[in-house]
């Protein structure tokens, strides 16, 4: 049951209730005033809640006859007669009610339910013709297909009556939208009456000729004829239709002959449901030669290309063989496995029959299995095809056919689930061939556990239910599970082949070893086997992964495998092959051997003959390389040749994570490399490469060229990722026990490095990977006898705590908190800095006033970062809103000379610098910085007395100095018109800074922006 | 077209119904389905395991999952809750002073989300050799497993007895009856 349908089961009361209360109103069913606009909204409310139904519309049911007695109440009150021409909008919107329970429920359902008063005909007809909307014209055609099923000739009501219908059903089976399929039903049940003969006669000799066909060249008209058609076949009898059987029959195989695969689909559907009804009208003819005939046209268009065709073609095809003796039956299913084109096809089970997955025709083979399992759903089949059925499905539930970038194939699974599902449900165990019975078991289980597919697996085990619920007792006897254990077996397989884990790839492939463990070996060799022949080796990448996983996994918990045969049998097999896989499979295996036991020379040929093409191989070619390599260097102390390291140098040009990831691996065992790969090394990492990068921690290269590469952290060209790769290195070099004393400090700045890109402000990774390189590093950077390293990294973790990413921010505050050993009453992570932000600045400030209000160095430090989450452009508001308030906080609680100190220390930031004002990160700096101030100012900062804000105008003032930067003028002029207002004697100079820009600044938008901040001058002093 | 959406597709149209039968060890559970299938009733050592069973009844075809009531199959029962019409709750009438116990497990599994809406057919069974007022009885399973207070599930509650075959089919019909009142008015 997927989601949709819980949802549904669990509120289809209410949403009901919800229906009913909504039709109340629609349909105008109490006294009170009506009002089109309450009705409209009342209507998308009741669209809605019959939405929902969708899912399961059968849930309707129970109150869907009262719902639609009441549309047809409302209707014939207030929309029906003569003068109700004034309720327009009414009666288009109760039709839209009937189309909306048709369009969930089913016209038929809904149908069923509407009244047969046939006093209404008249009125119903003329209504019809006088209706605008499509929903209208659907309704009474609805209606009226229901009216006129009326017991006595229609004629009686009035002569014209026949004429009038059969006119109208015409007119709007030529039509495109929903009115065709109300027509078709209309014209359907008045064709089917008896006293109608005479239309009938004329519909069909007039359009089912192949001149009118051909002449008709509209696809809509031809649909609502064949629909008709189609209704015709199921409501009327032999006798009605005896003269006509032959026309319809030879239009359609005619057309069929002519362009089977150029029909459009919909067209075809119908063909086929028509044939489908025309075939048990033969056989109560006992024309079986037209049986046949149409047979023979089912049995071609099951290899069509549309899903839905083969579908219907294989219920059609089964539902002639319920109708037809076993031996007819049987001259089916020896036509449909014909189809299959496998040769020596016996009577019994055969587990090897000759099915190739590369050549075979999907489509073919997905309509017969379809029409296969509707066999055996319906219980057609005897034994002996049961046993074929099973030969065919043992081999086609692993068929999977690879095109160039995906592969084909699930759909043929899917059908083979579904006959086995089919056989299992249906028939009991005295029918099943044993050896079927456990071939199959076998098969399903490996599917639910290998397939790629989520839905196989899934399909699989939903098929395993049926099987071992139903003929667990006489399987597990079968493979020999002691009669005591049997009620374990099938407990605990259903158990473990649980609906949520076969929805994760990883964890499906886990199930064999907790099979293994948990259920005495249960079809270990079986998983072997599979993982060996064909999971190892599978086309796809990751699934490849998976079993080489899985079967070292298998091996090492059983001694019932000699790994050094198999890895013997994989090695000559990727000596001949060079199949993919096989090299991954090998190096998983060999971690199960004991150290130093393994004859390296047998595997020289294997690395020496490999090859990698940087531009035309697969990067999962050289990662397979990688890991072997990896393997025979760390386990069975093997030195790499020239020629393999030039392999791997080669492989690790391509930029994937899974290479990198290996080649790490592989530089933490190798341990000389000649003097040529160190070189060639370090020009990779200078060279952008970020596997080379990532690897050197674990390299002897740092030892020897240790000031090359701490060389290389200074050159901002090169990449950030680079560069935080290098940090990371160097983090693990130093973990390692490597020996870098006297770079620290150099090491501490890359702290400071705000690299920004068109991707952004990139420099945190590497800051980042700095912070985690002094955190897990902490002797090193944080040495006792070192207070200036000491008090370096405190100011510059203060300053990043503070910032505005919120990553950096929590890495460099948790930090802090260690180095300093505070004890902290509340936990600070992710989801504080998401949801509850101004709780951390608050925390931070209380932090900040009770160690380094008094602390100038490391105050600006704090408030360099600050002013970032307080005012930077970068921020988002509610940064910048949680930034502002909890510094309001905690400002209230300050003494007078503490707030005169503090925004000492931050209109400081403010000064023109010569050695920065070029620096980019100073100038945005200090542009965040007065944003910050402005803000705070805009919140009405009480600023002590004896502080002179004097200083503020003249910062501000220097800033709007040389300057076109947009987003600094407009942040000093929002500055200047704030102070100035707070005193316009004070700051006279504002006033006049803003004229200034005003008339004279080269930028048309600064002087509007400067004359905007004059205007609200003068409005506030005219206040 | 994908074999599950197969499945589901044609349970409403040839008239599958799936039932769960669940209930603590020893209530009786598979004695009942034996008993529907006119199996001979007189030796069923303990459910351990499951077993799957068609009954076709008025043109329905139930198909019945019986799970054992062992207490350590418990975990064990939310792994068959898909597409399940109804569930059979079995009750011993003969150790009553597991009613609690009944009520826990009861509660436990009506929290499954894949039950939502599925209806709720309650058998106190062995009712053949009970001794005491059956309304009494049917009051207390009622107030201990909390029935009034429902919220999308029909309920019904039966005595009846796997033995004698008492108020089985009755079960049957009630099941029936809901299935089209819900499903096949139409």
């Amino acid at each position: 049951m997927d989601s949709d349908d819980l949802g549904i089961s669990k509120i289809a009361d209410k949403l009901l209730n919800e229906i009913e209360g909504s039709l109340r109103l629609i349909l105008r069913e109490s006294d009170d005033s009506f009002d089109d606009g309450e009705e409209m909204k009342e209507y998308n409310k009741f669209t809605k809640s019959i939405e929902q139904f969708q899912p399961l519309p059968q849930l309707l049911d129970s109150r869907l006859r009262n719902f639609i007695n009441r549309v047809i109440q409302s209707y014939t009150n207030n929309c029906l007669y003569d003068g109700h021409d004034e309720n327009q909008q009414l009666s288009i919107r109760i039709a839209k009610v009937f189309y909306q329970f048709s369009k969930v429920r089913g016209t038929k359902p809904v149908s069923n339910c509407l009244s047969s008063d046939i006093s209404l005909i008249g009125y119903v007809l003329r209504r019809i013709e006088s209706a605008d909307a499509w929903e209208e014209h659907f309704f009474l055609l609805m209606w009226l297909s229901v009216l006129i099923l009326a017991p006595f000739p229609l004629v009686k009501l009035d002569p014209m009556l026949p004429e009038n219908i059969y006119q109208l059903g015409f007119r709007y089976l030529r039509t495109g939208g929903k009115e065709r399929d109300a027509a078709s039903i209309l014209m359907a049940r008045f064709l089917s009456r008896v006293d109608n003969y005479r239309y009938l006669d004329c519909f069909i000799s007039e359009y089912f000729n192949s001149i009118s066909w051909n002449l008709e060249s509209n696809v809509m008209i031809k649909m609502g004829m064949l629909s008709t058609v189609n209704r015709l076949l199921k409501v009327t009898t032999l006798d009605q239709l005896r003269n006509h059987l032959d026309m319809i029959f030879l239009l359609i195989s005619n057309l069929l002959n002519e362009d089977r695969r150029g029909l459009p689909s919909s067209i075809l559907r119908l063909f086929i449901k028509i044939l489908g009804k025309l075939s048990l009208f033969f056989l109560k003819q006992e024309r079986y030669d037209s049986i046949e005939d149409i047979l023979t046209h089912l049995l071609h268009l099951l290899s069509h290309n549309d899903t839905v065709i083969r579908y219907c073609v294989a219920k059609q095809i089964s539902k002639i063989g319920q109708h037809l003796d076993p031996d007819s039956r049987n001259v089916i299913l020896e036509a449909l496995v014909q189809l299959l084109g496998i040769s020596h096809l016996s009577k019994g089970f055969q587990d090897n029959l000759d099915i190739n997955s590369e050549t075979i025709d999907i489509q073919s083979y997905h309509g017969v299995l379809l029409t296969l399992g509707e066999f055996c759903r319906l219980r057609l089949m005897t034994t002996e095809w049961i046993s074929i059925t099973s030969s065919v499905v043992h081999r086609t539930l692993f068929v999977e056919q690879h095109r160039l970038t995906y592969s084909a194939g699930s759909n043929v699974r899917d059908a083979s689930c579904f006959d086995c599902w089919s056989i299992f449900k249906k028939y009991h165990d005295s029918e099943l061939p044993i050896i079927a019975v456990v071939t199959l078991f076998k098969d399903l289980m490996l599917s639910s556990c290998f397939d790629g597919d989520l839905m196989i697996r899934r399909a699989a085990s939903a098929t395993l239910q049926e099987l071992i619920g139903r003929h667990g007792d006489r399987l597990f006897l079968q493979l020999s599970i002691p009669t005591d254990s049997i009620s374990r077996y099938k407990v605990r397989l259903i158990e473990i082949l649980d609906y949520t884990v076969l929805g994760h790839t990883q964890k499906s492939y886990q199930l064999p070893i907790q099979i293994y463990s948990e259920l005495d070996e249960l079809l270990y060799s079986e998983f072997m086997k599979y993982l060996l022949e064909s999971g190892i080796k599978n086309y796809n990448y990751s699934l490849r992964k998976l079993s080489a996983q899985c079967l070292r996994r298998m091996a090492q918990i059983s001694d019932r495998s000699d790994v050094n045969v198999i890895i013997d049998g994989l090695r000559t097999e990727l000596l001949e092959t060079s199949a993919e896989g096989l090299m991954y499979s090998i190096a998983e295996l060999l971690t199960l051997l004991p150290s130093n036991s393994v004859d390296l020379s047998l595997y020289s040929s294997i690395l020496s003959n490999f090859t990698f093409d940087f531009h035309r191989d697969g990067f999962h070619k050289g990662e397979e390389y990688l890991h072997l390599l990896r393997g025979l260097v760390k386990r069975f102390s093997l030195e790499p040749t020239l020629f393999e390291l030039e392999t791997v140098f080669n492989i690790i040009r391509c930029d994937r994570e899974e290479i990198i990831s290996e080649f790490v691996r592989l530089a933490s065992v190798l341990n000389d490399i000649p003097e040529k790969y160190a070189n060639k090394w370090l020009y990779y990492v200078r060279n952008g490469n970020l596997a080379s990068a990532k690897a050197l921690g674990y390299s002897s290269i740092m030892t020897l060229k240790n000031s090359e590469v701490l060389g290389l952290l200074h050159k901002n060209q090169l990449d950030a990722k680079l560069r935080s790769s290098l940090v990371d290195s160097i983090s693990i070099f130093l973990q390692r026990g490597g020996n870098l004393n006297g770079h620290q400090e150099e090491l501490i700045d890359q702290l400071d490095d705000y690299t920004v890109t068109n991707k952004g402000d990139v420099g945190s990774f590497i800051r980042l990977s700095a912070i985690d390189m002094i955190s897990t590093n902490r002797r090193y950077f944080w040495d006792e006898s070192s207070i200036n390293l000491r008090m370096q990294i405190e100011k510059k973790l203060l300053r990043l705590a503070c910032e505005v990413m919120d990553n950096v921010k929590l890495a460099a505050f948790s930090l802090l908190t260690e180095l300093k050993g505070w004890k902290l009453q509340q936990q600070i992570d992710q989801s504080v800095l998401l949801h509850n932000p101004e709780q951390y600045f608050i925390l931070l400030l209380k932090i900040y006033d009770a160690n380094y209000l008094q602390d100038e160095e490391c105050s600006t430090e704090f408030w360099k970062g600050f002013s970032f989450s307080g005012g930077s452009s970068q921020a988002v508001d509610l940064t910048i809103n949680a930034a502002v308030y909890a510094f309001l906080r905690s400002w209230e609680e300050l003494a007078d000379t503490q707030k005169c100190s503090l925004l000492g220390i931050i209109l400081s930031l403010l000064r023109a610098s010569k050695i920065h004002h070029k620096n980019p990160r100073f100038v945005k700096m200090q542009t965040s910085c007065l944003n910050f101030v402005c803000n705070l100012l805009e919140l009405n900062l009480q600023v002590p007395p004896e502080f002179d804000l004097k200083v503020l105008f003249v910062r501000t003032y220097n800033l709007t100095l040389g300057t076109s930067k947009i987003s600094r003028l407009s942040v000093a002029i929002r500055t200047l018109t704030n102070l100035y207002l707070r005193d316009e004697n004070t700051f006279k100079g504002c006033k006049g800074r803003l004229e200034w820009l005003g008339e004279k600044h080269h930028s048309e938008k600064v002087k509007a922006m400067a004359l905007e901040g004059l205007k609200e001058i003068e409005f506030e002093q005219n206040k | 077209m994908g074999l599950l959406s197969i499945i589901r597709k044609q349970k409403l149209k040839e008239k599958e119904v799936r039932v769960l039968m669940l209930g603590l060890d020893n209530s009786g559970k598979t004695t009942i389905v034996k008993s529907l299938l006119h199996k001979d009733i007189k030796e069923i050592s303990p459910t351990m395991g499951f077993n799957i069973d068609t009954i076709s009844y008025k043109g329905f075809n139930m198909n019945i999952w019986d799970i054992g009531g062992q207490s350590s199959l418990r975990t064990f029962w939310f792994n068959y809750f898909e597409k399940t019409d109804f569930l059979v709750w079995v009750i011993d009438s003969s150790s009553l002073q597991r009613l609690s116990e009944n009520f826990k497990e009861f509660d436990k599994v009506l929290k499954e989300d894949r039950l939502a809406g599925c209806g709720l057919l309650i058998l106190i069974n062995k009712i053949d050799v009970y001794q005491g007022d059956t309304e009494k009885l049917k009051e207390a399973v009622i107030n201990t497993l909390q029935l009034q207070k429902l919220e999308n599930h029909c309920w019904n509650l039966l005595c009846c007895s796997a033995y004698s075959g008492k108020n089985l089919t009755k079960g049957m019909d009630w099941i029936v009856d809901e299935y089209e009142r819900k499903y096949y008015i139409i």
